[in-house]
């Protein structure tokens, strides 16, 4: 735990896709692009944080929504978009990393390089003997994104197996679906009577792109659509059910 | 890297049956994370709140630490030499 809200609220959550951070983790259900604008967002705050992260984003590439994590970063601050850059590329190419991950393609796009290099870390750029020495051995995937820093090794050791990862609900419809509005759809409405523009508001994505996902949903036999009166109200079948159920 | 001497300063805990636990002390740890240098070490420094007494065994390590690693060493000793203006 640290002394930071917003920093231990992204410990829980990244415990519940699987970092192994002595922390609880969330029992809300978690989306997984938001988090990682948000890691990016505090990134300089907390190097265990986000080299766990990272070694999330390259081990489970597969499970990231990659248009959804575009969308996000074109709207995101720029050094935000700064810090997401270096989070990607060392994903791919730290010497544990994916080697290859196109999910990222569309997002990294949408990164820039700070306009004024700094220390990847708050606390090595605010002492100046460590500053410097970032500066004179900064490698240069961390230059390409306008910082300085001297390790590109992973903690790979700290993010949990496929098989663990695959108990969470919404990593497990990922697994099936895909990472995709659908895959959210399906995990949101698990528990839950829900509609179209709940699910839209849930997610964070338009109506029309909810309605689109749920008509698709709704034809692959993943979601039931049942009238209410005016209201169309949305459960998963059976199917879904038995396929997204976590045995013990 | 620790002082050759860190095991005259162990803290030995009592023991649990079979198991027996030696905690490295203070003036140790703190040699050895500010001469490590990274992110987490430093955050550990920071909670770890080093008296004089403790920066100036660090010092005094300095000679054998710049025998391991030279440049680290001289960033540690420019580190002690701000470190009462810019305390991290």
């Amino acid at each position: 735990m640290t002394t930071n809200p917003e920093v231990n609220r992204l410990y829980a959550a990244w415990r519940r896709l699987g970092v192994n951070f002595s922390v609880t983790s969330c029992t809300d259900m978690v989306e997984v692009e938001p988090l990682i604008l948000a890691t990016a967002a505090v990134a300089g705050a907390d190097e265990r944080l986000t080299i766990c992260a990272i070694s999330w984003l390259a081990r489970y590439h597969s499970f990231v929504d990659g248009r959804r994590l575009s969308e996000l970063t074109r709207d995101s601050a720029a050094t935000v978009r700064s810090y997401l850059g270096i989070m990607l590329s060392l994903a791919i190419e730290a010497p544990d990393g994916a080697g290859r991950a196109p999910q990222y393609e569309a997002a990294l796009a949408h990164c820039k390089p700070l306009r004024r290099p700094r220390a990847l870390y708050d606390n090595i750029e605010a002492l100046p003997a460590f500053r410097e020495w970032a500066r004179t051995h900064g490698l240069p995937v961390y230059r390409r994104w306008g910082f300085w820093h001297d390790d590109v090794t992973l903690k790979l050791v700290s993010v949990h197996p496929l098989a663990r990862i695959l108990k969470v609900p919404e990593l497990r419809a990922r697994a099936l679906c895909g990472p995709s509005i659908e895959a959210a759809f399906i995990a949101h409405a698990m528990d839950r009577i829900t509609n179209a523009r709940s699910l839209s508001r849930d997610i964070g994505v338009s109506y029309a792109a909810a309605h689109a996902a749920v008509e698709r949903l709704v034809g692959r036999g993943l979601l039931l659509r049942r009238r209410n009166g005016v209201r169309q109200e949305l459960s998963p079948s059976a199917f879904a059910v038995n396929a997204l159920r976590v045995e013990s | 890297m620790l002082p050759p001497d860190y095991k005259a300063r162990l803290i030995t805990l009592p023991a649990r049956g079979k198991l027996h636990i030696a905690l490295l002390h203070r003036q140790d740890i703190i040699v050895m994370k500010l001469f490590a240098g990274r992110p987490r070490d430093l955050t550990d420094i920071v909670a770890l709140r080093p008296t004089p007494q403790e920066l100036q065994f660090v010092r005094s390590e300095l000679p054998r630490l710049r025998r391991i690693d030279q440049p680290r060493a001289a960033r540690l000793e420019s580190f002690l030499d701000q470190y009462h203006d810019d305390e991290p």
